[in-house]
């Protein structure tokens, strides 16, 4: 044998068993998968063909004329050949699964061709032989013969196609393989066609595309040379068969282990682990063994061959639960960086525990069950709370999201699912449902409900696999988890949801409160013979308290406006806004006191009658020249009016609130001040704040402090009465808004 | 705030029930009020003996009705106001434009 051939069948042998490993690798990850069943079973004989080959290439020359391959086993070799139709069945079931739960018998005809050559180049190697053996039937006489006669010569003709064909099998079974390459090729690309997952779509590609590269090369040394009697050297056909080999069982190999998602590194350092491992461990016993028969030997002085046999008795016994331990051990050791249901959970989880947007959340669902687990679809239903109902977005991403009856019978169903489960158990509910009708359109699978303790959220549905393949254990079991997870997620969202409106209330409310405190005056005026104090504190929850001083004339006269807009917040502090403008712009007018409220109040009742909304409003001028103080009350809390010698009145006269109603009359009345008179303006935010038991300052409270102590400072009336009233309520903080308002006349400059 | 109505003799008799105070539920009298107006039911009595407390957004209830109906030119009336209601009625002297009455058939024989 030349160095060449060795090279070659060395090359053939390892490829061979590198298949054949590969093959083991796969019916090892799971036999229960059909597709790990026919792929291994290509594997295994696209590496029997190169060992054979290996094989035969050591065996020829040195016995070319031996009795082995004169034998019918020589032709074994041919078993390989089964490669084709397994080929060709593989492609029925790869990219998906045309075949189904109940293999047709017709699909199993395709092995029969090569059933057929196997018996052939077996057992009737060499047709004449057979031929001698029917034809001495026939010598014989009388009626076994003229009854055997007859069957000879049919067995005789039959003889002839079958003569025909073992004549030149080779190549007739070469077109036969090529039949079977094209149909299998035709078939992936149809399947190919079905495929709409992209990963999904590159493994196919890289197998047509590893078949494509392998017919050709097979055309090219053995159709060719078969059907035109052309001469190639060894060194090629060789060389070509390795490549054809290797590039088309390699890329199906291949694409197999990635879609599959066995990671082969990880296979591979396993079985590599486990193996030397397992040497070690053996190698370790036989030293034991040896040494240990030895010294037995030495101590009893002759040979026990008995205690060999306990010995073998024994490493049977230890040897399988021992192996089991490794394995366990080196499976542990390497599950870590499988990429197995769990490690996609824990990525998942990592993921989506951050997650604030449904959306987001949705769409990471989705690619993950797409990439892992090859569903067609992912579609969600989910409970709006804005819609007060459950919203269906269906995987199609062209069709709409469709609101839900809640009162939907399939939705009811699935409330009372704990679990994952296939649609078609959900038929009873599909009468009368239009969201059933709805998942029937997206060709719904499986159901994974997300409940919330009894609340249903929405449930995940799944379309069928791209691959074809159940949902199986494992899938329910991660399915489950991710429901679990995607509950804890989806209250994230509605907690940061909430947050996001309370942090936008927050927001306005601290604008309208910024609007409120900027409508207030800087300071209050002073001039002669009389002193103002105010004071305003926006309440929490802010209402549309104000007060504003105008100047109404040259002589020192000044009117001052305390009000209060109903409502709370913007709205309230919009309107507060309006009527302060609209009172500046009426008293530059310098129009009688009635009327400008009268005026006010029909320009606001214009702008929000019947929103509701209106204020109540007190406005008065003060003129020091003669000391009278005119004014209107617009439905506003009644003044205090306290007098030097501790007498009080009410200023009561005007007319309804502002801003109800478009026609309202607005009376004015006059009161005269004396020195040392004290008029305290207020909204209701003083007299009605309430303490723990729910009672009110009240006026009484306030008329009693300012009777007291109105000979204080305005300063210290004003600190004092809000620390009475803080006193009152206690810890209570003020659900209104609170503004006074003081003026005290110390020096009349009028006609007294 | 609950609400109640029944009709006698072509009056509605709305019977509102406990604290008035505005806040979502307060839409109720307001979608009420055009419900009847829609069905040419105009003249209508709020009975206020069950209504502990009214607040200004309250009383804004009020006044919108006060005014929807009369833009259908129809009436809002009260009756049985509470002492504590007729304070704030009079401060603000809405009680120059809600007409208030003693009781449910006075109210009634007053349309």
């Amino acid at each position: 044998m030349s160095m060449q051939q060795l090279i070659f069948a060395v090359i053939y042998f390892a490829f061979g068993v590198g298949l054949i490993f590969l093959s083991f690798l796969i019916i090892r990850d799971s036999a229960r998968i059909r597709l790990n069943r026919v792929t291994s079973a290509m594997m295994f004989l696209a590496g029997l063909g190169p060992i054979f080959a290996a094989l035969g290439a050591v065996i020829s020359p040195y016995q070319a004329t031996s009795p082995l391959k004169e034998s019918y086993l020589y032709n074994l070799f041919y078993f390989w050949e089964l490669f084709f139709p397994v080929l060709l069945y593989f492609s029925w079931i790869f990219p998906y699964d045309r075949i189904g739960e109940k293999v047709r018998i017709w699909r199993l005809l395709i092995f029969v061709p090569h059933v057929f050559h196997l018996l052939l180049v077996v057992f009737v190697s060499d047709t004449d032989k057979i031929l001698d053996l029917l034809t001495f039937e026939t010598s014989g006489e009388g009626l076994i013969s003229s009854i055997l006669e007859p069957i000879s010569t049919l067995l005789k003709w039959l003889m002839i196609p079958i003569g025909l064909v073992l004549a030149s099998h080779k190549k007739f079974f070469s077109l036969i393989n090529l039949a079977y390459v094209i149909l299998a090729d035709i078939y992936l690309l149809r399947g190919l066609k079905h495929v709409e997952v992209e990963r999904l779509k590159k493994q196919v590609r890289i197998i047509i595309l590893g078949i494509h590269t392998s017919l050709g090369l097979y055309i090219l040394i053995f159709i060719l040379p078969n059907l035109f009697s052309i001469e190639i050297s060894e060194l090629w056909t060789s060389l070509i068969t390795i490549l054809a080999l290797v590039i088309g069982a390699g890329s199906i190999a291949w694409a197999i282990i990635r879609y599959q998602f066995l990671d082969i590194r990880l296979i591979v350092r396993q079985s590599l682990v486990y193996t030397v491992s397992s040497a070690l461990l053996v190698g370790a016993y036989v030293i034991a063994i040896t040494k240990l028969s030895g010294l037995v030997e030495s101590f009893f002085g002759k040979e026990i061959p008995i205690l060999n046999i306990g010995f073998i008795v024994v490493a049977l016994i230890l040897f399988q639960p021992i192996n089991n331990y490794i394995d366990n051990f080196i499976k542990k050791m390497f599950i870590r960086d499988k990429a197995d249901s769990r490690n996609i959970i824990n990525r998942l989880s990592s993921k989506i525990i951050n997650i604030l947007d449904r959306e987001q959340l949705f769409g990471i669902v989705e690619e993950t069950l797409k990439s892992s687990m090859l569903v067609n679809g992912v579609s969600f239903c989910i409970y709006d709370d804005a819609l007060q109902a459950y919203v269906y977005i269906s995987s199609d991403k062209k069709k709409k999201e469709s609101n839900l009856s809640n009162t939907d019978p399939m939705l009811g169903a699935i409330g009372q699912l704990t679990s994952p489960v296939f649609y078609d158990r959900l038929q009873t509910w599909h009468r009368g449902s239009p969201l059933a009708s709805i998942m029937q359109m997206d060709s719904i699978h499986l159901v994974v409900p997300l409940n919330d303790r009894d609340h249903l959220l929405g449930f995940v549905a799944l379309a069928d696999k791209a691959s074809g393949f159940k949902f199986g254990y494992e899938d329910f079991t991660m399915l489950s988890t991710l429901a679990n997870q995607m509950v804890v997620a989806l209250s994230n969202v509605r907690l940061y949801r909430e947050s996001l409106v309370k942090q936008k209330l927050e927001e306005e409310m601290n604008l309208a409160r910024q609007i409120q405190i900027e409508l207030l005056p800087d300071k209050p005026p002073s001039g002669s013979g009389y002193n103002i104090v105010a004071h305003s504190m926006p309440s929490r929850t802010v209402g549309g308290d104000f007060y504003d001083f105008v100047k109404t004339d040259d002589n020192g006269g000044v009117g001052m406006v305390i009000a209060d807009v109903s409502g709370k917040g913007m709205p309230a502090a919009l309107l507060a806004a309006q009527i302060q403008a609209t009172i500046r712009s009426e008293v530059c007018n310098h129009r009688p006191v009635a009327d400008t409220i009268c005026n006010v109040n029909s320009i606001v009742a214009n702008l929000s009658s019947s929103s509701g909304k209106y204020a109540t409003l007190f406005y008065g001028e003060y003129r020091p020249e003669t000391s009278e103080f005119e004014f209107s009350n617009a439905g506003h809390n009644y003044p205090v009016l306290v007098r030097s010698d501790g007498s009080h009145e009410f200023l009561i006269t005007g007319g309804t609130v502002i801003g109800a109603f478009e026609q309202v009359r607005y009376d004015s009345f006059k009161v005269r001040l004396n020195a040392d008179d004290l008029l305290f303006l207020y909204t209701d935010g003083l007299s009605e704040a309430m303490n723990s038991k729910e009672e009110e300052f009240g006026e009484e409270r306030i008329i009693e402090y300012l009777k007291k102590n109105r000979t204080n400072s305005l300063e210290q009336i004003r600190a004092g009465i809000l620390k009475e009233v803080s006193d009152f309520t206690s810890a209570k903080s003020a659900e209104d808004d609170t503004t006074i308002v003081i003026l005290k006349v110390n020096d009349v400059l009028g006609n007294e | 705030m609950k609400l109640k109505h029944r009709e006698e003799n072509g009056v509605v008799i709305i019977e509102p029930k406990g604290k008035i105070m505005g806040g979502p539920e307060s839409t109720a009298l307001h979608d009420l009020l055009h419900d009847l107006i829609e069905q040419g039911k105009i003249k209508v009595v709020i009975d206020l003996s069950k209504v502990d407390w009214m607040n200004s957004t309250g009383l804004g209830l009020l006044i919108s009705g006060l005014t929807t109906l009369k833009k259908a030119e129809g009436e809002l009336k009260l009756t049985n106001v509470t002492d504590k209601i007729k304070s704030l009625l009079a401060i603000t002297k809405l009680v120059t434009v809600f007409k208030s009455y003693d009781s449910v058939d006075e109210a009634i024989n007053s349309f």
